[in-house]
């Protein structure tokens, strides 16, 4: 390493070719330069290719893949900037572990790259470890890297959910049985990525809402998504989705799905075009890997007590009113994603109270059968919700699933969401 | 345990996957109808009267089985669902992607009479 006196440079990267592809080329080409790596790495290349193409696509940027041969210690690319007068060189800002302060090295890639704006490059995460970059170039748009635009969460978001792909993908070949695969791996290894490919939940109560969330895979990890998203304004953005299908190939689609979703929700508070948006984006990611996904997107301004809501597919939430004890359910016209890329849509509104119990739920709980065949339905949810909608969010939340669990004790087959909300 | 019945002077293939459309037996629904297409672009009336469960994985082949028709020039439509089944589909909005028709008697009257 040598010094420059504005901080560490890493004379000469031991980086592998980047291959980013120059500003010039289509999306397309962009993603044909893909290192033959993220095939070694992971056999869900689409999914990962989609996260990829997806963020460049909504950030109007074009990105590729970079591994290093060996993981480098550093945390967090906070920005990086083609160097004046060395088109090889790049000035990164990075995080390096274990020190609080930034400092700036250059990557010098091996290929020469030509860049019209500013570069972005995300770390791929690996078992703690940075195994490569993600990178993307703005291509000339005006776009703010700043912490506080949030770009920089949801560029560490999707880099972390490339590596985890990545991460995911080999740990499945060796827990899948077959010659050379290393039986090592534990359960506790796979029921951890299951709880890495959560996402945060809130306190109990937040913008207006008493909220509790219950998610249970099928297999280790789940088809479901689930987001809630602190927005402006004080509201906030309440997304649940189902993957067809379980288990690996879904969890990636479900994580796709919500990355993509947690940056639309911050573009607009219309959830319609966020829906919209959304079912464009992934469409093209949903037929190449024959998925369908169903979804639906809220947003509640607790100032106005309004749920503005857009369904796709997705089963319609229950809305229990506290005052008449009825139930109401907020359907929605969209159809699944997967089968058409743009569709017609409405966004409706629902108009709340205190003490209205909503519930938001996958499949998963209403087609739980039990030993005799019969599906738990919807009308049994919806008598629960009215019997325990009076106590909080998480009290009623219990008490569904105790009785989910009464009528039915055999393992489940489906996986499973359920988020009750009461408004405070 | 899916059974396939075959209009031929008509033009109408009938399948009936059974109880359960899942995973394992969709690739089967699939498979006939890939199958029939290869000859023609037929009139596809999925039999939905026995079938009780029907998973996202069952849903998607059903998509898929109206894509892959349609790009052939032929129909698909799906007859006989059963109250809860149909309340399924209608919650997803699938009644809009689908044709649908109360059974397969109906969905047969309604191609004859318009020929496409």
């Amino acid at each position: 390493m040598a010094n420059t006196g504005q901080g560490t440079v890493l004379a000469r990267s031991e980086s592998t070719p980047v291959r980013v592809p120059s500003a010039r080329a289509g999306l397309s080409r962009s993603f044909l330069a893909l290192s033959d790596k993220i095939n070694t790495l992971a056999d869900e290349y689409a999914v990962v290719r989609g996260a990829v193409e997806g963020l460049c696509t909504i950030l109007h940027a074009e990105g590729g893949l970079a591994f290093f041969p060996s993981p480098i210690d550093l945390l967090f690319v906070h920005h990086a900037r083609r160097r004046s007068g060395a088109l090889q060189q790049f000035e990164v800002l990075v995080q390096r572990r274990g020190e609080r302060f930034l400092e700036l090295f250059a990557l010098e890639p091996q290929r020469r790259i030509h860049y019209a704006g500013d570069l972005l490059l995300v770390p791929l995460l690996w078992k703690q470890e940075t195994i490569g970059l993600f990178a993307f170039d703005t291509n000339g748009h005006t776009l703010s890297f700043s912490a506080e635009s949030g770009m920089i969460g949801v560029a560490n978001h999707v880099g972390s959910i490339v590596g985890l792909t990545a991460q995911i993908n080999e740990l499945h070949r060796r827990y899948s049985p077959g010659p050379g695969n290393d039986p090592s791996i534990t359960l506790e290894e796979a029921a951890s990525f299951q709880k890495r490919l959560l996402p945060e939940i809130p306190p109990s109560s937040v913008c207006g809402l008493n909220i509790a969330v219950h998610t249970q895979a099928a297999e280790h990890v789940s088809g479901d998504a689930f987001d809630l998203i602190l927005l402006d304004q004080n509201k906030i953005g309440i997304t649940i989705a189902d993957v067809q299908g379980k288990g690996i190939s879904a969890a990636l689609f479900a994580n796709m799905l919500r990355s993509t979703m947690h940056f639309l929700a911050r573009e607009s508070f219309s959830t319609v075009s966020v829906v919209g948006k959304l079912n464009s984006i992934l469409h093209k990611e949903a037929v190449a890997t024959q998925k369908l996904f169903s979804l639906f997107y809220g947003v509640y301004d607790p100032a106005e007590k309004i749920l503005s809501y857009t369904g796709s597919g997705h089963g319609s939430p229950m809305l229990v009113r506290a005052r008449t004890g009825a139930t109401e359910r907020l359907c929605s016209d969209g159809i699944p994603g997967g089968i058409e890329p743009l569709q017609r849509m409405r966004e409706r509104s629902a108009f709340l109270h205190e003490g209205d119990v909503l519930a938001f739920f996958t499949d998963g709980v209403i087609e739980r059968m039990n030993k005799h065949g019969e599906r738990f339905g919807e009308e049994r949810l919806s008598v629960l919700l009215r019997e325990f909608g009076h106590g909080s969010a998480e009290e009623c939340l219990r008490r569904v699933l105790h009785q989910l669990e009464a009528f039915s004790p055999l393992p489940i087959t489906d996986d499973m969401t359920l988020i009750v909300a009461k408004i405070l | 345990m899916m059974t396939i019945e075959e209009h031929a002077h008509s033009g109408i293939l009938i399948l009936d996957p059974g109880e359960r459309l899942t995973l394992e037996h969709g690739e089967e629904l699939l498979t006939a109808i890939q199958s029939a297409t290869r000859e023609y672009a037929p009139i596809v009336v999925v039999n939905l009267h026995n079938t009780r469960v029907v998973d996202s994985m069952g849903i998607g082949v059903l998509v898929k089985s109206l894509k892959h028709v349609s790009s052939v020039g032929g129909r698909l439509c799906l007859a006989g669902l059963r109250p809860e089944l149909l309340r399924t589909f209608q919650l997803m909005n699938l009644h809009h992607v689908f044709e649908m028709f109360e059974s397969v008697d109906l969905a047969c009257k309604h191609y004859t009479m318009h020929r496409v």
